[in-house]
């Protein structure tokens, strides 16, 4: 029953195979040959090793069995020519002798099965069995290995095959998107795979403990989001999936979609990406004002004062990766200093840059910036001058004849318009609705007093109220007035502004 | 009373005199000037004068052209009749404030810190073109301001000269104009010999002023140099002896 079982396994696996026996005794050639014949297809036979050799290079058959001493040349001779045309070749070789020299001789020449005659017929069918599995094996596998080839370079994804963690394939797309040579550049590059896989809310990548490998193998057929640098420093956004192969427990196959154009990484994480902004943002800054260093060109710097905005030239003499160095008016230097930061400009740069004071040194001019930011309005499109009113101040705002019962506060004032903050918004009051404004300023001994139809014009919430502007209307009525205010107005501040700046 | 006169105009580019009362010396006139150049829509105003008449050339000007056409405002130097109201002019149009390096570290003392709303001008002066026409600042320094420039219009062919020229009249108006030079001396050299620092600087003035063909000199005080009349006063200005030339008077 045993025996049976064996059979019909051996004919399983050889039926298909091409056997070369070599034996120089007729008798036992034709016995062996007889069984040979009942397990493999083709079963060809020789006297020697000259034949035999001849038969391999004529047949190419899957296994070689032969005997040890022939006429012509014996059957290890005959092995090492064999090993020379075929690695793959199976051997078996079966002999009388039993001595140790002919043993090691078999070992060298790559012998696969080394069976003493008398051949038990269990011990055969053993050997036999053993040779076909390993040939079967390799068949598949170099089945496997030109199909999953075939497959990984028609797909647009980037695809990598692992046994276990290892890389074993991997296309042509996914060697192109790292910049590597070929696969061996791969296998080394991919021992530090996981400081490809990007710090990215909700995304995967190496955490505390958490091995992105093995999170994947893990959930094999689910999706993870994962973010990848290309050579051009871009974030691309991938789907990242593992599959099982059937039959092969420790193989899965990689694959990268790449959904970059789907834009949805600002969706998954607002932080990261402002954070890249800002950092591509820092870039530019950066290239801009080299090209005004290594122009000498001036550039225009803005600071203001109550609203009142005081600017002066600047020359940039010193630029490093997180801070610039600047020279400029006394006066500048020192509303730099009152306000904390300033504001550049120059006409090759697309929108101003927001610098923070680091330091300053009076005795040589110099103003230390850092924390460059681009912001989105240019003072020097600031198109009216603006002041914050002195003192007390009142605004009572009406909607139709209606007097809204809110409190108002002016932040500042130009003849164009007035930005004002409110504690709660009136019903209503929504932009591009007209309303009336009736303001009293009372800066001097004779108080100022305008009322001027006037649209919303913009409205922000803030933390702690709601912050308007107000475009007058009806300017011309009362603008003779609002010059004659803010020029007066202007001149205090700038009295003010002077006493701070020789009080330091 | 006569306070505006269109001096030029040949539908594309217009100029215009606006005259208001500033000062009465004894029975005579010490009219100040501001003139408007108006080249398709864009606008140069020229000594626009003190914040006394702010409120005027505001309303003088916009019956011309809307606010936001005016590009430049032109001060000729620093005295408070030119631009005292700078001030004013910053907060009520979005114009370019032309004038002297020397002067603009002053602009704060009359009520402007945005510095980078000046265009300075260099001591060897400048131009400013538009299409074949061009306006042209000529050197005018020490005559009577340190840092002083006159203004020339190629295409009205009108220089406009500052406190050179400035005149006292017996008549007031913006369409007055010399009529006899030699008397128009007996008012002329009084001014100009105290307030000219020297006839090198005349002479120097003088010879820019002839690379140019002036139809017509227009002072920021007093009545205008048309006709033959400018080329006299030239002729008269380049000999002059002045300041520096008459320091005995002085001293």
């Amino acid at each position: 029953m045993q025996k049976d079982t064996k059979y019909k396994k051996l004919l399983a696996l050889a039926g298909g195979l091409t056997v070369l026996y070599v034996e120089d005794n007729l008798g036992l050639q034709k016995q062996a040959s007889k069984l040979f014949e009942r397990f493999f297809k083709n079963v060809v036979v020789a006297n020697d090793g000259r034949e035999g050799l001849n038969l391999f290079k004529e047949l190419n058959p899957d296994i070689v069995i032969t005997d040890v001493k022939m006429p012509h040349m014996n059957g290890l001779e005959m092995v090492k020519h064999i090993r020379e045309i075929s690695l793959d070749t199976q051997v078996i070789v079966t002999t009388a002798f039993d001595d140790k020299e002919n043993l090691l001789e078999a070992i060298d020449v790559g012998v696969d099965k080394y069976l003493k005659k008398p051949i038990a017929m269990d011990v055969l069918l053993e050997a036999l069995e053993q040779i076909s599995l390993k040939i079967q094996n390799s068949k598949n596998q170099k089945l496997f290995n030109h199909y999953v080839h075939d497959v990984f370079e028609h797909q647009d994804n980037m695809l990598i095959l692992l046994n276990k963690r290892e890389p074993v394939i991997v296309n042509q797309k996914t060697l192109d998107f790292f910049s590597l040579k070929d696969f061996a550049a791969f296998k080394e590059f991919f021992k530090g795979f996981s400081k490809q896989l990007l710090t990215h809310n909700n995304f995967l990548y190496n955490k505390e403990n958490i091995e992105w490998l093995d999170v994947v193998q893990a959930n094999v057929r689910k999706l993870f989001n994962v973010k990848i640098k290309d050579k051009d420093g871009e974030n691309r956004h991938f789907m990242l999936k593992a599959y099982s192969i059937p039959d092969k427990d420790d193989f899965f196959i990689l694959s990268f979609d790449d959904i970059t154009e789907l834009n949805l990484l600002a969706i998954y994480d607002k932080d990261a990406i402002s954070k890249e902004k800002k950092e591509d943002e820092k870039k530019t800054i950066l290239s801009l004002l080299e090209i005004i260093k290594r122009n000498q060109s001036q550039i225009k710097i803005y600071n203001s004062y109550k609203g009142l905005n005081i600017s002066n030239t600047g020359v940039l003499f010193r630029l490093t990766k997180e801070e610039i160095n600047i020279k400029t008016t006394y006066l500048q230097q020192r509303a730099i200093s009152i306000n904390k930061y300033c504001i550049i400009e120059s006409e090759i740069f697309p929108k101003a840059i927001k610098c923070n004071l680091k330091s300053i040194n009076y005795e040589n001019q110099q103003v230390e910036l850092e924390n460059l930011s681009f912001v989105d309005t240019k003072p020097s499109e600031q198109n009216n001058v603006r002041v914050v009113p002195f003192g007390t101040h009142k605004v009572s705002l009406f909607g139709g004849d209606r007097r809204l019962n809110v409190e108002v506060n002016i932040l500042d004032i130009s003849i164009d318009g007035v930005s004002v903050s409110l504690e709660v918004i009136p019903p209503k009051f929504t932009v591009g609705n007209d309303f009336r404004l009736n303001i009293v300023l009372d800066d001097s001994k004779i108080p100022l007093i305008v009322d001027l139809k006037a649209k919303l014009y913009k409205l922000d919430e803030k933390r702690k109220n709601f912050e308007a502007v107000f475009v007058f209307e009806d300017k011309l009525k009362a603008k003779k007035l609002l010059v004659e205010y803010i020029s007066k107005r202007q001149m205090a501040l700038i009295r003010e502004f002077k006493g701070l700046q020789y009080a330091k | 009373m006569r306070n505006e006169k269109i001096l030029y105009d040949d539908g594309k580019h217009k100029c215009v005199i606006f005259s208001f009362d500033d000062d009465e010396v004894e029975d005579k006139f010490l009219a100040v000037n501001q003139y408007l150049i108006i080249q398709n829509n864009s606008a140069v105003l020229l000594d626009p004068g003190s914040r006394v008449l702010y409120d005027e050339v505001y309303d003088a000007v916009t019956k011309h052209i809307p606010i936001e056409n005016l590009k430049y405002i032109f001060f000729s130097h620093q005295d408070p009749d030119v631009a005292d109201s700078i001030s004013q002019w910053a907060i009520s149009c979005n114009a370019t404030f032309i004038i002297s390096k020397i002067w603009t570290r002053f602009m704060s003392h009359y009520g402007l810190m945005d510095m980078n709303r000046l265009h300075s001008v260099a001591d060897k002066g400048g131009r400013v073109s538009f299409g074949d026409d061009y306006l042209q600042f000529i050197p005018a320094h020490f005559l009577h301001s340190a840092g002083n420039f006159s203004l020339y219009d190629s295409r009205s062919k009108i220089l406009f000269s500052g406190d050179i020229g400035a005149n006292i009249s017996d008549v007031y108006g913006a369409d007055e104009e010399i009529k006899d030079f030699e008397e128009a001396k007996k008012s002329l050299v009084g001014f100009h010999k105290r307030y000219m620092a020297g006839n090198k600087f005349c002479k120097a003035w003088v010879n820019h002023v002839k690379k140019y063909e002036v139809d017509m000199i227009a002072p920021q005080h007093g009545v205008l140099f048309k006709d033959g009349y400018a080329k006299d006063f030239l002729d008269w200005f380049e000999k002059l002896e002045c300041g520096g030339d008459c320091m005995d008077d002085l001293y």
